[in-house]
């Protein structure tokens, strides 16, 4: 029998704990949970015996929220560390981003405490697996983080105003900068005025959307005079910002509330970021996969899978889950390719599902489907049919891919 | 102020070959005069002046007048007035001639004829009229002639004394001259401006006030500045009054258009200040719903754990062998607490408790979402959960009212624009039709059906209600800032002016009304989905 999973709740108001302990109380034989009123208690908890997942509230008198989750990272760096706060201020929210990958508002369902638990219980299970982690282990190149990407969470994280210290970040690189121009005036954004400026594409873009260029642009730049094997950038680049701005208009539309979507949106951009690990790993076997695919028998992740064991789909998701990005986009980034793989639950979508709708959104968009869909189009463009008709995607598609202003750049019907 | 005499002979410029002549309606004699001398056409009051007109057209006019005429053809640019009698007729008119644009015909006009009857009774007769001025005085005749404003002096009678172009071209007058004529028989003169007339005949400075009234030409609406001043003659006595007047439309509309933005941007901060409010309480509140949720949640479940068990323990009571006191005490207790109903009415009772905190937690999202601070930048809207918060923040003005049917269309896609101002423009409209319910008087609910639905480019949306609907003459001006129906102080006037404001400039959207007063009043808006060039937050 696996031992229970530990969990500790720590929250300055006793009914909120007390209230947790019973609504989770159904879950006493898997988990054991512990509840502390102060992070300075929750701190001595973990130094007697340390939990798998930490739920903790921001605002606590003494040691605040943020404060102690940071610890808990820098001390025990496998925790999962998960906030539960009654806060929903933006800002909170952004400072919170770098310690704690998951954000939860109240009040929070039990049944929604329930499903992130598990969600993260299962790619913590599924990473850490010994024969995974053996296939993924041919990649000896590891990149860490970007340093301007790292320097942007930094100030994220600790300004308290954080969308200056971003633009000044921001314009003290100047490659990323006009490649974030570039991206604010590209006809996906469908902005409605030319952005000439660092700040004010900053403040349009939003500092969630911001991550992913400064990720992609780091990385990239890292890679530079290192042979990826023809990998095409400027392509990725495009198609990962087009990915993630559709994936958020998808989730709207599918009625996920706004934070998800932006997570989902940030899955989206970086879906594909693994191809860059696969290229500069071994720049010949996937362009290989790369021409596989283009012969057009396979996706590129089958031909991926065929000749890594694996597919960049995983690999992009393994990477940011090392680098401490949050399970919800890990797990969109892994389970885009087909969603059924990642046994979410059956009636609730997941970032996977929300990416995954959105690549079939640009697929048709690109192909300039006639709409509306048949289904045997959908079979044959490799989408996860029965996932689509679970939520109702396969009808409304048409519609959301009309209403959808980083699409269509083709006439409308 | 004008009637349709002013527009007729506003007409008259250019030669009239309809058989209907302008001239036709004018109330005193006017002839129209060929340049060969030939009377070509003249008005009933000219024709009852003299039997020799009766012979028919072509006659000529009497040698009296070509002089006149002559002059009138020779130099169009000065005002030929000449006092003369006609042919065998007894009255000595005062008579105007005017050469036509074209320059083929004279048109010659009839002043007021009771004036120039009894020319001793009035002093200021004696001096003239301002053709007269122009003669004696040719430095005055320009100065009021060139004067930039509209300006006109009456003597006691309120004829025109003097009047300046600006005052002919600003109302429509020219080519007619004015002196001598009675104000009030050129115009429909409505009983308060007279009461204003009278009050500066008797001495009084009357300050300047704003008017407005209805052209009859094209019905527009138009504004007036004006001012009465007295003025006296040399003896002390008053003479008359001078009349000052401006047309201010164009700033009135700009004003009404500028409060209308007024009025949005103080809605906006009014709901904006509620956002800040309602954000600190959904804080403070979230806690205790978590906290409420989690043990109502615990309940829903434990009670009918318990209540399983009770049943168990029950049967096994009836099998086990116990003193009867023992019995006695246990149905003793379960009679106190009332068993049955505990255990029929235990989970019912939590899951009401549930709904109601469910309903409480809406509220104040919907507040907080509904009141956000607007984004400058457009944001990703789900009209319809726009529509549902505009229904639970409005829910005190109208639940005793009427009920809200909702039809909302499940496949409407998510799209650009600005959600808390479409939530505001949706509230208004619930606002309006729920007054229009009360205004109904009807007995029972009223009934507003909000509806839906994805079209392929962009959403409609219709805002039905049975109330008491707007009459067709109002229909064109219910969007117009400050027009309101209502009784003071129960609306403003700006509700509907906003929710265009936000639709048409904030979304490029339309917004139009059909009424059948007493059945049925929808408003259709309709939003699309992509718009080219989003502006920012509707702004002054």
């Amino acid at each position: 029998m696996t031992p229970p999973t530990r969990i500790l709740f720590v929250d300055d108001d006793p009914m909120v704990l007390q209230g947790l302990k019973r609504a989770l109380h159904r879950h006493h034989e898997d988990w054991s949970m512990r509840f502390c009123e102060s992070a300075e208690d929750a701190f001595t908890e973990m130094n007697h015996i340390p939990a798998d997942i930490v739920i903790s509230d921001l605002r606590m008198p003494g040691m605040d929220g943020v404060q102690f989750l940071e610890r808990v990272a820098s001390l025990w760096p496998s925790t999962i560390r998960i906030i539960l706060s009654g806060q929903t201020e933006r800002e909170t929210l952004l400072r919170a981003i770098g310690p704690a990958p998951q954000f939860l508002s109240k009040p929070c369902s039990a049944e929604h405490l329930e499903t992130v638990i598990s969600r993260s219980l299962r790619l913590r299970h599924m990473l850490n697996d010994p024969s995974f982690l053996k296939r993924i282990g041919q990649l000896r190149n590891l990149p860490s983080p970007p340093g301007i990407y790292s320097r942007l969470m930094e100030a994220i994280r600790n300004d308290k105003t954080p969308l200056d210290a971003v633009g000044r970040i921001i314009a003290q690189d100047i490659a990323f900068s006009t490649r974030l121009l570039q991206i604010a005036n590209s006809p996906i954004f469908a902005l409605p005025m030319t952005i000439s400026n660092v700040a004010h594409a900053t403040r349009l873009l939003g500092l969630d959307t911001i991550r992913a260029p400064a990720l992609t642009h780091g990385l990239v730049s890292s890679l530079h005079g290192i042979d990826l094997g023809g990998l095409p950038i400027e392509a990725l680049w495009m198609d990962g910002i087009q990915c993630g701005t559709v994936t958020r208009h998808m989730a709207l539309n599918m009625r996920a509330p706004s934070d998800i979507a932006n997570e989902a949106a940030l899955a989206g951009m970086l879906h594909g970021i693994g191809q860059l690990l696969l290229a500069m790993n071994d720049p010949r076997r996937h362009r290989a996969a790369r021409a596989a695919a283009q012969a057009g028998q396979l996706s590129l992740t089958e031909a991926e899978e065929r000749l890594f064991g694996f597919n960049h789909a995983l690999a992009g998701g393994y990477l940011l889950h090392l680098w401490g990005f949050p399970d919800a986009v890990v797990e969109g980034v892994i389970g885009w390719p087909f969603p059924s793989k990642i046994n979410a639950l059956p009636n609730l979508p997941t970032t996977a599902d929300f990416v995954h709708i959105a690549r079939v959104a640009m697929q048709l968009d690109r192909q300039g489907s006639d709409l509306p869909i048949e289904a045997d189009d959908l079979e044959d463009s490799g989408a996860d049919v029965a996932r689509l008709v679970a939520f109702g995607a396969q009808n409304s598609l048409p519609q959301w891919i009309r209403s959808c202003p980083h699409l269509g750049h083709r006439p409308l019907p | 102020m004008m009637n349709t005499e002013r527009s007729t002979a506003a007409s008259l410029a250019p030669p009239v070959v309809t058989s209907a002549d302008p001239l036709d309606h004018y109330p005193l004699p006017a002839l129209r005069i060929g340049v060969d001398k030939s009377i070509t056409y003249a008005n009933r009051p000219a024709l009852a002046l003299s039997t020799r007109l009766h012979d028919g057209m072509g006659t000529l006019l009497p040698e009296r007048h070509e002089t006149y005429l002559a002059h009138a053809i020779a130099s169009p640019e000065e005002n030929v007035v000449a006092c003369a009698r006609f042919y065998d007729s007894n009255t000595v008119l005062q008579w105007s001639y005017h050469l036509s644009a074209d320059g083929h015909s004279v048109t010659m006009f009839a002043a007021d004829v009771k004036t120039l009857t009894h020319p001793a009774n009035d002093t200021l007769s004696s001096q003239g009229t301002a053709g007269a001025s122009s003669t004696r005085d040719p430095l005055l005749h320009r100065f009021i002639e060139h004067v930039p404003v509209a300006v006109a002096m009456f003597d006691r009678n309120m004829r025109y004394l003097l009047v300046s172009r600006r005052w002919l071209e600003d109302f429509d007058f020219l080519p007619r001259k004015l002196e001598g004529l009675c104000h009030y028989d050129l115009h429909h003169i409505p009983d308060d401006w007279r009461a204003r007339h009278r009050r500066a005949l008797a001495g009084e400075d009357m300050p300047p006030v704003e008017i407005s009234f209805t052209r009859p030409d094209d019905g527009r609406t138009e504004w007036l500045s004006t001012q009465a001043l007295p003025w006296t003659r040399d003896d002390g006595e008053i003479g008359g009054i001078l009349i000052f007047a401006q047309v201010i439309t164009a700033r009135k509309e700009a004003e009404a258009a500028k409060e209308s933005q007024q009025a949005l941007l103080r809605q906006q901060q009014k709901m904006e200040s509620l956002g800040t409010l309602s954000g600190g309480i959904a804080h403070e509140i979230n806690s205790p719903i978590q906290y409420i949720c989690d043990n109502l949640g615990f309940l829903e479940n434990a009670i009918p754990d318990l209540v399983t068990l009770v049943s168990l323990y029950h049967e096994t009571l009836s099998h086990a062998d116990l003193p009867e006191e023992i019995r006695r005490r246990v149905q003793d207790a379960e009679h106190a607490i009332d068993l049955s109903f505990l255990s029929s009415e235990g989970e019912k009772a939590v899951h009401q408790a549930t709904s109601g905190i469910r309903a409480i937690s809406r509220i104040v999202t919907a507040i907080k979402t509904f009141s956000h601070p607007g984004h400058i930048d457009p944001v990703p809207v789900d009209i319809n959960s726009v529509i549902r918060d505009a229904v639970v923040v409005s829910r005190n003005q109208w639940k005793h009212i009427a009920e809200i049917d909702e039809d909302l269309d499940d496949s409407m896609p998510i799209f650009l624009g600005h959600g808390e101002q479409l939530g505001q423009a949706i509230l208004n409209l619930i606002v309006n039709a729920t007054q229009a319910i009360e205004d109904a008087n009807k007995t029972g609910l009223g009934k507003i059906r909000l509806h839906s639905q994805a079209k392929d480019d962009h959403a409609e949306i219709h805002i039905e209600d049975n109330g008491a609907g707007i009459p067709a003459h109002l229909i064109d001006k219910i969007f117009e800032p400050f027009f309101t129906t209502k009784a003071p102080g129960r609306g403003t006037g700006q509700g509907l002016s906003i929710a265009h404001t936000i639709i048409s400039r904030g979304h490029q959207g339309t917004i139009h009304v059909e009424s059948d007063p007493g059945h049925i009043t929808r408003f259709t808006i309709s939003l699309p989905y992509r718009v080219t060039n989003l502006p920012g937050e509707v702004q002054a």
